[in-house]
């Protein structure tokens, strides 16, 4: 088996070589990825003794584009001008009697239940007085 | 890099998801599909109202600039399709749950149920949302800004 340093000094040509060699049997458990072997040089190097390993930096700055992208993009349609709507009306008028009809129904619909909830009231009072006439006796 | 572009993906998922929880982006959704009629009232348009200085017809001298001054959207939505109204009924409801809304008035009879919900913050009232459910259809207001209580008042008070 080769030492790190060996195989740094592999160039382009010789790993080919390797590649195509049959004869070569892959050990058992060399199941290495290619972010493990780079880890395996940035520890070499010595850059573990402290910094991030190269892996780890181009993960980190992966995520970190990722993110600005996706929050770019959401501010841009937040506040574009043109993510909004198209206005109903043109006429102001008109406009407006749209509006004077939503808060109708809406004052009509509170009312409504304003309505509803004193006539339960009212109908509650009568049986509290027929239990208070009924405890002072 | 798949854990990044999943990361991604479903980053993008939760903020489409995100954004239909919001009055115009309830609208946005429906507005387009068929059988809907939508209406749309921008700040720009309430602007130009206020500047009208009309009285609310039948409504206990409660003048338009009262309301409009602060208003910065108006939103409906009006369908008669059972499976639309569905959806729009579910995507108001997710609104109000996830919002600060409280629920005003809720009626409910044989035919009609229908909730009023709104931001209150002491003397004022903003953000209202109806949400009427019928036989003949769905229909739905939101009206984003602030209205003064005394506003509201005089609305219900008209016959």
């Amino acid at each position: 088996m080769k030492s790190l340093e060996e195989i740094e000094k592999l160039d382009r040509r010789r790993l080919g070589e390797i590649a195509h060699d049959t004869s070569i049997k892959v050990p058992d458990g060399l199941g290495r990825t290619t972010g493990e072997m780079l880890d395996a040089l940035d520890r070499a190097r010595g850059l573990a003794d402290g910094g991030m390993s190269l892996r780890t930096k181009r993960t980190v700055a992966s995520i970190a584009a990722g993110l600005v992208l996706v929050v770019g993009i959401g501010l841009a349609s937040h506040f574009s001008p043109e993510a909004g709507p198209a206005d109903t009306f043109d006429d102001p008028y008109l406009a407006y009697a749209q509006v004077q009809e939503s808060f109708g129904r809406i004052g009509r619909a509170m009312k409504s239940g304003v309505d509803r909830a004193d006539e339960g009231v009212e109908s509650f009072s009568k049986p509290v007085e027929i239990v208070k006439k009924s405890l002072n006796h | 890099m798949k854990k990044i572009v999943s990361f991604i993906v479903v980053f993008f998922a939760l903020y489409v998801s995100a954004s239909a929880q919001t009055s115009r982006g309830i609208y946005q959704k429906f507005s387009q599909g068929k059988g809907v009629e939508a209406v749309y009232v921008s700040p720009a348009t309430f602007k130009l109202m206020s500047g009208l200085n009309m009285d609310l017809d039948d409504m206990a001298g409660l003048r338009l600039g009262d309301i409009t001054a602060d208003l910065t959207g108006l939103y409906i939505l009006d369908t008669e399709s059972k499976e639309v109204g569905r959806k729009i009924a579910e995507e108001v409801r997710k609104m109000v749950d996830a919002g600060k809304y409280e629920l005003l008035v809720s009626t409910k009879d044989d035919t009609d149920d229908t909730s009023i919900y709104a931001h209150i913050d002491g003397d004022t009232v903003s953000d209202f949302v109806l949400l009427d459910i019928s036989p003949d259809g769905v229909h739905w207001i939101s009206i984003e800004g602030r209205i003064p209580m005394e506003a509201i008042q005089k609305m219900m008070a008209q016959e």
